[in-house]
């Protein structure tokens, strides 16, 4: 089939040369003008948002850095904040002996062979304590050797004051104060001089807690016991010996466990135990009287009490 | 004719307005592109190169000035806001008058005072002339004898052919599209592209005073 192709021919040549000489129509110059001022319109709409396209971003390529640093500096505001506030909220003597407080005391002998960067961290401490924070960890750490080396001063030269003077505000002593070699349960980095673990119930030295008291029998616990103030043990006997009658020379305190309350009930009141109160440090003092034993809860100063179920 | 460009790239301006001066060097699809990358006098080249051909098609097509005028104006804004959507791959010219084809669909669509007009009749006396007959007194066989004195016989005689016919014919002589072009603008086989172009030069050829 060699048919010719339409529009091809000469002939039909001859019908496009004389279409296009009479077809010559063209649009109006105003038509044309407004058709290309829209299309210079476009490009320029175009370039302007592109334009700012690339302004924003060249923004938007800070925008995690400054959400990061945000973050960075809310976090930062935050860990500063709360713990001041505790403080101030707390009567205790720190937060570093709050946190310490905490630890129960049967988990003492597992954390006492914690490394010494991991047993100086108090595994219950309040959940905005600056933990990771190296100058605030610094900052406690230089709090609780202060702290442990005034207590140690005093541990270490009651025996003599407590026979002489009996004062009230004392520590219970060491009996033998040349035994200053006083190895830590713990390795406490700040008061490692001291042979003091500062941050731990499970801190105190066997020979220091030998000499809590003149009436402090050892027990399983006992190498692990806090020294308490003898004006609270005296307290602690002297209501030992009247609940039970007995002659006050013959109740012996058997263990002392520090702790931090939940309360100012110093724990006796269930109801309040998840009251948003400060911590009050103190101690599980145990007692034995002739016939029965008793279990004191006290703060770390004047305060005892026993509750109504021990 | 412009002619099928590969990948064309963004022509430099100085060249462009060398070649403006010299004739049709540049392809309307590097034309086009050079527009999408934001040379403005590139779309002035290419409107300058078929700003006649559109208007006439849809002109042949509406038979009113006016109305072709706006219809115009609607296919080049409407390839102005889709420019993003040009492929350089594709023939430039296939898909402007590809839209104008459709712009023209939709005025007859919304027209009222066309009963029916379809590009895919091709009988003899089809539903355009009827609808040309209609809406223009002009155009029926006396106003015709009349044109063919007072204009363009050409263009009095293209007005009698069927739409399909006509549209092939246009799509040819004034958007320069080849068979196969035309045939994948409507979706219709070649074959049927050729059988209306045949039917439309031999209208033309007769009304000219060639019986062949």
């Amino acid at each position: 089939m060699n048919e010719e192709m339409p529009g091809t021919g000469s002939v039909d040549q001859e019908v496009n040369r004389r279409w296009r000489e009479q077809s010559s129509e063209q649009p109006s110059g105003l038509l044309d003008d407004r058709i290309r001022a829209a299309a210079r319109q476009a490009i320029a709409n175009r370039d302007a948002q592109g334009g700012a396209a690339r302004r924003s971003s060249r923004w938007t390529r800070f925008v995690p850095l400054t959400a990061a640093a945000s973050v960075a500096l809310l976090a930062v505001g935050l860990v500063r904040l709360i713990p001041r506030e505790e403080y101030q909220a707390s009567p205790g003597p720190d937060v570093a002996r709050q946190g310490e407080a905490r630890v129960p005391a049967s988990r003492a002998p597992a954390e006492a062979e914690l490394p010494a960067d991991q047993a100086t961290e108090p595994s219950s401490v309040p959940p905005l304590l600056p933990a990771g924070r190296p100058d605030a960890e610094a900052r406690n750490g230089e709090s609780m050797a202060r702290r442990d080396r005034a207590h140690l001063t005093e541990l270490l030269r009651a025996p003599a004051l407590e026979q002489e003077s009996g004062r009230a505000d004392e520590p219970v002593t060491h009996t033998d104060t040349s035994d200053r070699n006083l190895t830590p349960q713990t390795t406490a980095q700040p008061s490692e001089a001291f042979g003091v673990a500062p941050r731990s119930n499970v801190t105190a030295p066997a020979a220091a807690s030998a000499a809590i008291s003149e009436g402090v029998r050892r027990s399983s616990t006992d190498a692990l016991a806090p020294a308490i103030p003898a004006a609270l043990a005296a307290q602690v006997r002297g209501d030992a010996a009247h609940r039970t009658g007995a002659d006050p020379a013959s109740i012996r305190i058997i263990a002392v466990e520090s702790t931090a309350w939940p309360d100012a009930a110093l724990g006796c009141d269930p109801r309040r135990e998840h009251a948003q109160e400060a911590l009050v440090p103190g101690y599980v003092v145990t007692v034995e009287a002739p016939g029965t034993t008793l279990r004191y809860h006290t703060d770390d100063r004047d305060r005892i009490a026993v509750c109504g179920d021990e | 004719m412009p002619g099928i460009v590969g990948a064309a790239p963004a022509l430099h301006t100085a060249r462009r307005m060398q070649a403006r001066d010299s004739g049709d060097d540049e392809t309307d699809e590097a034309l086009m592109l050079a527009w999408q990358a934001g040379d403005a006098s590139a779309f002035d080249l290419v409107y300058e190169r078929h700003r006649g051909g559109v208007f006439r098609y849809l002109l042949r097509h509406c038979r009113d000035r006016a109305t072709a005028e706006e219809l115009h104006q609607d296919v080049w804004l409407k390839l102005i806001a889709a420019r993003a959507s040009f492929d350089a791959a594709a023939r430039f010219s296939t898909w402007l008058y590809a839209v104008a084809r459709n712009r023209m669909i939709d005025h007859w669509r919304m027209s009222r005072g066309h009963r029916h007009v379809s590009f895919d009749d091709d009988g003899e006396g089809d539903a355009i002339g009827e609808t040309i007959e209609d809406s223009n007194p002009a155009m029926n066989p006396q106003g015709a004898a009349n044109a063919l004195q007072e204009c363009a016989l050409l263009v009095a005689a293209l007005g009698t052919l069927p739409a399909a016919q006509r549209d092939a014919f246009l799509l040819h002589v004034e958007g320069g599209l080849g068979v196969g072009e035309i045939a994948a603008l409507t979706a219709a086989p070649a074959e049927t592209i050729k059988s209306r172009l045949r039917y439309a030069y031999r209208r033309l050829r007769a009304a000219l005073g060639d019986p062949a």
